[in-house]
This record gives C-alpha cells, structure tokens and sequence, in this order.
C-alpha cells in the first residue's frame, strides 16, 4: 500500500488537532489539546481505486518547539494550511507558512481549510480575507471539526491531489 | 614533580583553598570556565545518548506508551502459555518475580534470555514512513507504522539539535528492560526492539546490514513516492537481524533442600531486618544527642557497622564529646567522635564562610552588630528564608537583621505577569454556569457569578497589552445533559452559550473577544447529569513570545 506523509501547519488554536481527531477517531471534544511537540496519527483512504496510508503530522506551534520545525516538513507530500474562521490574523499566519514552506523550495500540494464553519453566525472572516487567496489560485474548503463538515472530504481533496502530482 | 606528601597536603587543603580564592576574586572561576567549556563540548561530541536523555522525556510520553502497549501484550501472551506450566522451578521463580513486583511472564524472559531482537523496522529518512517490518516469531509492535514516524521526529530532532557534530545521533533509546537500537544511514534507518541487554554484535549486525540495504536499496529510496511493495524483499537481508542469546539453564536443586534454605533465608531476613531497624534507631539517637548539647554543632558522619564517625565543631567552654556519650546508650554502634575545637568567637569565624555556605553572590554581604548578624547588600527572598531558617545561624548569632538588605522577588516581573495570566486563566476556565432541566435559565443564584467574571476578563485584557498576548478569545461553550435528542441537545447548549454571551455584552465586555457556541451533550463526560447542565469556557490566546507561532 502506498504511504504519504502529510502536515497541517496553522495558527494556535485553529483547530488542527481537532481536524486529525475527527478524521481519525471521529471525535470532538470541546477541549484544547496542547500538542507536545509533534504527534502522528495514520488513516487509510480509499482514492482513486486503491489505498492510501497517510501519515498525519501534527505540530504545536510553541516556542521550545522551534527547532521542530525543519524537520517538521522533510519529507511531507502535501499540507494543509490551517485558518480559523473567526480569527481573520489566522489568514496572516498560515500566508506565513505557505511562504516559508516555498523558500524551502518545496512546491507541494496543499488545501487551505477555514475551519469552524458551524459558527457561521459568528465567522468574522470577510470575503475579501480569502478573494485574494481564490485568484492566487488556493484551494479552499470550509470545514468544522465540529460538525465533521467537509472533514473527510478535505482529506480526500488533499490525498486526490498528492495522488495527481505522482 | 610532586611528592606523596605534598599532594596529601595539597588534597586536604584544596576545597577550602578554592572557597577562600573565590571570595577574594573570581579568578578561580576564570580559570576553570574553558576547562569545563572543553568538558561539555566533549561530553556531546563522544556521548550524544546522555543530550538524548535529557531531551527525551520531551517527546519520549508518546513513543513509550506504544511500546509499553506492544510489550504488556506479549506479556499477557507469555503468561498464558507458562500459567500451565508448575514446575517446582516455575514456582520458584513466580516467587522471585512476585517479589520483584513483576509480572511472571516477564520476569521468565529476563531469566531465561541475555537478548532477543524482537522486531526490525526499516523506516525511510527522509518522510519517516515505515518500508518494512520483520517480527521474530510471536511478537507483534502495536502499531510499528507509528512508532516508525516518531521515531524519525526524535531523531531528526536530536540531530537538527546538534548539527554542528553528524555523528551525534541517536544510538539508543531504553524503554522500561527494553531498547530501541537505532542505526542510521544517508537515506534509511535500522531499528532493533530488544529484549534484554543486547551485546555489541547487535549493533555491528545492524551496522552491516543496513550498508547492504543502501547498496540494494539506493535508487529506491532516493525515488520512494509512498509505494512501499518493493520493500518486501528487504526481508531476507533483515532477517539476521532478529539475533538471540540465551542465558546457561541450570537445573533446580533438590526441592528439600531448598525448601529448608528458604525457611532459613526467610527467618534469617526477619531477623536481620529486626537488627538494622534497631541500629537505625540508636544512630539517630546519638546523632540527636549530640546535636543538641548546648555549643555542638555536627559537621559530618559516615558509618559502616560498627563503626560511627562523627565530627563536630564545639565552642571551648563546652562539655567534651566523651563525657557525653559516656552517659549514653551506643548500643552495637562503636563511636568515634572527631572534635574541633571552634574558635573563642564563633560569631567572626563564620561570618566569611556564610556566602559560600548559601550559594550567595558578592551582591549579598555580612556584618556583625554585637552578637545579630547585620545583612546588607541584595538577595532574594527564598535565599532571605533560607538564612531565616537555619538552625547553625540562629544558635550562633541573637538574631539576623535583613531591615538593610534589599529583598526581591524570585521571579521576574515578566515571570510574574505570565503567571498571573496563568492564575487568571486557571480561574475562569473554572468557573461554571449551571442550568435548569431542560431550559436556557440559570440555577438562580448562577448570575451572581458575573461580576467576578467580568473583573477577571477585564485583568486579562490588561495583562495581555503588557505581557503581550496578541490575541485572545474567550470560548463560551454550552452543554446539556443526556436526556433528550442529540438535535435538542445541541440548540439547549446554544441557547445556553448565547444567554452567558448575552450578559457579558451586557456588562460591557467586547463583543469580539467573546464566541459562545453549543456542544451539545458530551458523551463521554464524568459529570453527574445535573451538573452536566451548564456552560463552561475557554481561554484561547497566542503564545507569550509575539510572532512565536509563525514558522
Ligand atoms: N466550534 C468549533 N470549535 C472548534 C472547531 N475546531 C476546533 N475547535 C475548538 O478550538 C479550540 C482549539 O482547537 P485545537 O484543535 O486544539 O487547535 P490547534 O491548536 O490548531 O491544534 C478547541 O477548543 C476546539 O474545541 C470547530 O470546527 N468548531
Ligand atoms: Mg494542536
């Protein structure tokens, strides 16, 4: 079975963890998991008629961690940048990462997830916040960790993706 | 070139020749910090394990629980395949491994195996992905797929560390009596779990066979795109891997007599425990004595049955140490009591010794008032409590004078602003709204918790400008309880959440910080049910370093 090693990078608190437990056990908990250093989970999905493991990496975006970070990426196949839909800053940071995944020059397939779209009364994430990304060409899904809205999809999308670039 | 005596001399002097330089000058410091500089710099380069270990427990929590799973299962196998088994040996040894506090399966392997290579993991470098596993018989990793992935993350993490020395990777993890021996080459990793303690040929096979992997193997882990089929033929290169030594069996003695040595061991133990317990006591009792004879003061002991070394520092007018344990009862112990006699002026002779004594910088400097011990200078206040306390300074000196002595806190006042946030935090995620069966309306009395609420978020803000905390939110999340469906559920917790929401705007909080939404019932929640009613919140917030938490 083929195996591929994919990231989520993001903000604090985005919802990272949360997405990896909803695909993978599908639970949610109201709880902030702080992730310690770095976890992986796996999940096999079933892409264009055959199987996929992934390997899903999953960071804390905490300072002692830093030098994590390098070595976070080696080797990924994709990624999904991470935004919270109510925290408009969170596009800034996942801009960040997107650049810096680039000047590693690894041109990677990624996904932009906005995620928390169940607090839809509550998204203060303008439209504008994500055109800019639409014409650089992203893209975006809206899921909820939550809900599990456009979770499997997402990784679906993603794997699809990894899966097109080999 | 020195002689005997002169080092003997030089040896009995060093320690306090050092003390009395540094108080003068920090020339001694001076000198020593390149030595041992070239000391740690020499530590890494030729043992990478000991950083290992210090960095370990970090990241080592979620590696050590799949392995700890994967090993309480063989265990469990082994223990049911022995259960049957009531050889006067395995009887003998369920003893032994009862008295260990060890499950019998385990403790028969260790007796039984010097090592046993249970399983070898070729893990790709670059991605972490596992290419191929081989199990010696009956032994299954949980789940080696992850522990292949972590492992890289340990081990990149050790070497991105440490980038300046290649070769300082990781060697060798230990988990509990088990190891993970870690070979690495350019593009894979050999890992062997061992059981045991593994000789110097594991290593070396390791070593080779991961060479030979490399030169089979090459193009394909420099092109490895997820596809792990080809791997499967890795096996028979493996396989040699998974090396076993077992430990000389002995017979077992005739039942009798051993049977009779165990009455005589265990009446033996008893009362050998009974002595030591005894002897215990009496050597507390003399050290007490001592102690406390009026001008005593205890610097030193050592003991070896019989023997007891004490060395004390007396004030001249005292009674001598003979007279007072003359009147004593020694019991088996053989006392002997090396005295010096302390100078006529206790109070001056310790006044130079004090800083060392305290670990105190030249910041912090002693006087004498009469008989009070005047400090003056700076310290902080847990090195304040410690002079406070110490029972050789308050029965040398009337009193210690700390009214000249600027006293500061131990922390920061950054620390301090971070653990404040921290309380403040820890304060409101503790704070519960509890509800009315089946309604949005509040216990009555429940709303009185606002205020409080409110002036806390209020220090949060304030604290989060100053720290800073870029950006934060509170989580106003709803619950209900199990009853009812899992739609009604998730629109009462709603509706809860937005009540709270509603009185927090109401007392003027912004209303950008605040989110409130439903999760409806928790099904796993060790909550009674009534309790279960409620609204409970979140404190979500960047990390304390601005910009931290980009790449
Ligand atoms: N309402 C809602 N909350 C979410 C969602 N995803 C995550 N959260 C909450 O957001 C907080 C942070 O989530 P977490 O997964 O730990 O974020 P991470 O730091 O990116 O890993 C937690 O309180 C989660 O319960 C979502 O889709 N909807
Ligand atoms: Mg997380």
């Amino acid at each position: 079975m083929i195996a591929k090693k994919i990231c989520l990078l993001g903000s604090f608190a985005v919802g990272k963890t949360s997405l990896i437990r909803r695909y993978v056990e599908s639970i949610f908990s109201e709880k902030y998991h702080t992730t310690i250093g770095v976890k992986i989970d796996k999940k096999i999905v079933h892409c264009q008629g055959q199987d996929v493991q992934l390997m899903i990496w999953d960071i804390e975006g905490k300072d002692e961690f830093s030098v994590y970070r390098q070595s976070y990426l080696r080797g990924a196949a994709g990624y999904f940048l991470v935004v919270d839909g109510t925290r408009p800053e969170s596009v800034e940071v996942a801009k960040e990462w997107h650049t810096l995944v680039n000047e590693q020059s690894l041109s990677l397939p990624f996904v932009l997830l906005v995620n928390k779209s169940d607090l839809f009364y509550e998204q203060r994430l303008k439209e504008e916040n994500l055109a800019e990304l639409t014409t650089m060409g992203w893209e975006i899904i809206l899921t909820s960790a939550k809900t599990g809205d456009n979770v499997d999809k997402a990784f679906e999308r993603l794997t699809t993706r990894l899966l097109e670039k080999s | 070139m020195l002689s005997q005596s002169d080092t003997e001399r030089i040896a009995t002097t060093i320690s306090e020749a050092i003390i009395q330089r540094n108080l003068s000058d920090k020339s001694v410091a001076q000198a020593l910090a390149p030595i041992i500089d070239d000391a740690i710099d020499n530590a890494i380069r030729h043992r990478p394990q000991r950083i290992t270990r210090v960095i370990y427990p970090i990241i080592g929590p979620s590696i050590r629980k799949s392995v700890a799973r994967a090993l309480a299962d063989m265990v469990q196998n082994l223990n049911q395949i022995l259960e049957s088994s009531l050889s006067i040996r395995s009887w003998g040894w369920r003893y032994q491994a009862w008295r260990a506090g060890m499950k019998y399966g385990e403790y028969v392997l260790l007796k039984t195996l010097d090592f046993r290579v249970e399983q070898v993991l070729l893990i790709h470098r670059e991605t972490g992905i596992l290419l191929h596993a081989e199990n010696a018989a009956g032994f299954q990793v949980e789940d080696p797929e992850l522990v292949s992935s972590m492992l890289t993350a340990v081990s990149d993490f050790i070497s991105d560390s440490f980038s300046r020395h290649p070769d300082s990777s990781l060697d060798n993890i230990r988990v509990g009596d088990f190891i993970l021996e870690i070979e690495t080459g350019p593009s894979a990793i050999l890992v062997a779990a061992i059981r045991g303690t593994p000789s110097k040929q594991v290593s070396q096979t390791l070593k080779t066979t991961l060479e030979r992997l490399h030169l089979v193997f090459s193009r394909e882990f420099d092109r490895f795109d997820g596809d792990r089929t080809i791997f499967a033929s890795a096996a028979d290169l493996m396989r040699p891997c998974l090396l076993i030594k077992h430990k000389e069996h002995t017979r077992p003695g005739i039942p009798w007599r051993a049977l009779t040595m165990l009455a005589f061991f265990i009446g033996y133990g008893f009362w050998a425990g009974y002595l030591k317990v005894q002897n215990e006591i009496m050597y507390l009792h003399i050290l007490d004595a001592l102690q406390t004879s009026p001008g005593y003061v205890v610097v030193g002991e050592s003991r070896n049955m019989p023997r007891l070394n004490i060395e004390v520092l007396r004030a001249p007018t005292s009674e001598p140490s003979r007279e007072i344990l003359n009147r004593l009862d020694t019991g088996n112990w053989d006392v002997a009591v090396t005295e010096h006699i302390a100078p006529l002026d206790m109070q001056e002779y310790l006044l130079p010794m004090i800083p060392s004594m305290f670990h105190l910088g030249r910041d912090t400097n002693f006087t004498r008032d009469g008989q009070a011990l005047v400090v003056t200078g700076s310290l902080k206040e847990t090195q304040r409590n410690n002079l406070e306390q110490n029972p050789l300074l308050k029965s040398v000196y009337s009193h210690i004078d700390f009214s000249s002595v600027e006293v500061y806190a131990d922390q920061t006042p950054e620390e301090q602003q971070k653990n404040e946030w921290r309380q403040l935090k820890a304060t409101i995620e503790n704070i519960r709204f509890q509800f009315q069966p089946n309604t949005a309306e509040l216990v009555s009395g429940e709303e009185q918790k606002i205020p409080a609420l409110v002036a806390n978020i209020e220090s949060i803000r304030s604290l989060a400008e100053k720290i800073p905390v870029y950006h934060w939110q509170l989580y106003i999340v709803g619950h209900a309880n199990s009853a009812g469906t899992d739609t009604a559920n998730l629109r009462i917790s709603e509706e809860r959440a937005k009540l709270i929401n509603e009185l927090l705007i109401t007392n003027h909080l912004d209303a950008e910080l605040l989110l409130a939404w439903g999760a409806g019932n928790l099904p796993n929640s060790r909550l009674p049910e009534h309790q279960q009613r409620m609204v409970s919140l979140q404190l979500i917030h960047s990390p304390f370093i601005p910009g931290t938490e980009y790449p």
